[in-house]
């Protein structure tokens, strides 16, 4: 039988250190609580966007794969350039919370589960559109690594392999990297909530305490995480950019492809990140977590990679100019005056101009300009992988083979499809789970 | 009898691990339930550091050495499997040497990080014991309180 003898002591004066912490508990958890009306019509809402685009989905597959615009020559469409939209989305998530972990740069803990939980969304996004882009959906399984029955493997010095390899890992460790990244939330929401919801959070939490044994491994498994997650999310977008940058095609054979699209990524996802935080910080009240200064740095990670971006299209029309490669000369020329030249200007506008008002600092603490800027960096990006992809493969060698691409109704709508879908699950995300890290903002608090 | 002393704030919960200890309770019988990871108590609670590293390490060694070795067995595998012996051994695509090592170490490097972080996040169940089916929801809870316990002297 043992006795317990409690015995407390109060900290100091003013409020005491666990009210502030009781406080940051109930603020977050705050979406938790039961929603309104108007957040089941905006999750219906969203999600009927997808079950239309399903059914889209589904007449591309019974009636066959000329129901979208690709056909000769461009035969990698919309929906290529989704599925590198929607990785390149997912990238930031895990900059925001792996690689500014390891640079201890504090201002992530305002971010990274919102981010997190963005990247598993949108890579699950992306998935969805090679899988219908093989023409025959149910034969995917050609892509996984076993012998056919004339005991011959999948290739794997093709780039496309890389990418089912670096893709569904990719998958893999976000899952578990914005799983762990929970643990001890989940333990906060279990003591918060009552009845049939207390024993989900629970098990979800694993029975979380947070006794020194716990934390102990626990920092150390963040931390390993955090080096796997920082290496791999460099190399997922340098394989997708492989996918275009192997081949022999004016436009996609260059070696800077690499660089430049996890620069791409990282901005893109940037932009995400702005435009989901902005409402959401507004709806649930979090102004006071998520400051101006949490989003000016931001801002400054915008400006980075916008830059490199900005840099890398011009270093690309550099070497088309002064290279010997007439082929690349004239693929440049289509590019910026040809049939697409409206893409490319509003993506040159998009990616390098408009995000350089954000050297103003007013512009950087201002929301509502954040918030446009944030769609501005959204359409401007999925516009770059619209020109890239489109245009290296309308104009390539030989002019008798050059044509036109028109993508179809069926592509707007596999294309608008996953915005419903993205931002339904992020809602259910909000509903659901601890949308901010309340952990990691307590320890920045203390 | 085992004692709890619960605290509103780090600075004084640390500064009693540190006086518990040296008063000579063995650190063995504390156990603390704290909202956030107290950086200092590891040390004055004189616990070992982590073994969570030999398990990542083991899992990135296995996925680096599964990736190459996977990728060379399936083009060498028909010379594994016949008692072919002289050179070239398996079949060759396109004039080229059958493993492409730069082309292979893209899968290693990603099975390297996968089964690096698989492995990592199950020798963190292990070695925290979790998940903890009996306390999946404990009956008691500090909430944001720092809490020492120190269990009793034949328990321990």
């Amino acid at each position: 039988m043992s006795h317990t003898a409690t015995q407390t002591q109060e900290a100091h004066a003013g409020p005491p250190a666990s009210a502030v912490r009781d406080q940051i508990d109930q603020d977050v958890l705050v979406a938790m609580k039961k929603p309104g009306k108007l957040f089941w019509v905006l999750v219906a809402g969203c999600f009927s966007v997808f079950l239309f685009g399903q059914a889209l989905y589904g007449n591309v597959l019974a009636k066959g794969y000329g129901m979208l615009g690709v056909q000769h020559p461009v035969s990698w469409g919309i929906p290529i350039v989704d599925f590198v939209f929607w990785v390149g989305i997912a990238h930031s998530g895990t900059l925001i919370s792996a690689i500014l972990l390891l640079f201890r740069a504090k201002f992530r803990n305002r971010f990274n589960r919102q981010a997190e939980a963005m990247t598993v969304i949108s890579v699950l996004c992306a998935g969805m559109y090679p899988v219908l882009h093989t023409g025959r959906p149910w034969m995917i399984f050609f892509t996984m690594p076993y012998p056919t029955e004339r005991q011959l493997w999948i290739n794997f010095r093709s780039p496309l392999t890389w990418d089912v390899f670096a893709v569904s890992t990719y998958l893999t460790v976000s899952v578990i990297f914005f799983f762990v990244g929970m643990i001890p939330d989940l333990a906060i929401a279990r003591r918060y909530s009552t009845g049939i919801r207390r024993w989900i959070y629970g098990l979800l939490s694993l029975g979380w305490r947070g006794t020194d044994a716990q934390w102990k491994h626990y920092e150390k498994l963040c931390l390993f995480l955090a080096a796997f997650a920082t290496p791999l999310v460099l190399s997922v977008h340098s394989v997708v950019s492989w996918d275009f940058a192997m081949s022999m095609l004016p436009g996609w054979h260059t070696t800077i492809f690499a660089p430049y699209f996890v620069a791409g990524a990282i901005f893109s996802g940037c932009g995400m990140v702005m435009t989901l935080v902005i409402p959401m910080r507004k709806i649930f009240r979090l102004e006071k977590y998520i400051t101006l200064d949490h989003f000016d740095k931001l801002c400054k990670l915008i400006m980075l990679t916008s830059m490199i971006v900005g840099y890398a299209y011009l270093i690309e029309i550099a070497m088309s100019r002064y290279g010997t490669n007439l082929f690349e000369r004239a693929l440049f020329d289509h590019r910026m005056g040809g049939y697409y030249k409206i893409a490319f200007w509003l993506m040159v506008f998009c990616n390098c101009i408009a995000p350089l008002s954000l050297w103003v600092k007013r512009l950087r603490r201002s929301i509502p300009w954040l918030f446009v800027l944030s769609i501005l960096i959204n359409v401007g990006m999925w516009l770059e992988r619209y020109v890239i992809v489109v245009t290296s493969l309308a104009n390539d060698f030989d002019p008798y083979n050059w044509g036109y691409y028109h993508p179809t109704l069926y592509d707007v709508g596999l294309t608008t499809m996953n915005f419903g879908f993205f931002f339904g699950m992020f809602l259910l995300f909000c509903r659901f789970l601890p949308m901010m890290s309340i952990m990691e903002v307590k320890e920045d608090i203390k | 009898m085992s004692k709890e002393y619960a605290f509103a704030d780090e600075p004084e919960f640390l500064h009693k691990a540190k006086e518990l200890v040296a008063a000579g309770v063995n650190p063995e019988r504390i156990t603390t339930y704290t909202p956030i990871p107290v950086h200092g108590l590891e040390e004055a609670l004189r616990r070992k550091s982590s073994f969570l590293k030999f398990f990542t390490l083991f899992g990135g060694l296995t996925g680096c050495i599964t990736g190459f070795s996977f990728t060379i067995y399936t083009v060498y595998r028909w010379a594994f499997e016949t008692s072919e012996t002289s050179w070239p051994w398996g079949l060759i695509t396109g004039g080229k040497p059958p493993a492409s090592i730069p082309a292979y170490t893209i899968i290693a490097f990603e099975l390297t990080i996968l089964f690096g972080a698989i492995c990592t996040l199950l020798g963190f169940l292990l070695l925290a014991r979790m998940p903890k089916v009996f306390s999946l929801v404990p009956e008691k809870e500090y909430g944001n309180q720092f809490v020492i316990v120190v269990a009793d002297e034949e328990r321990s």
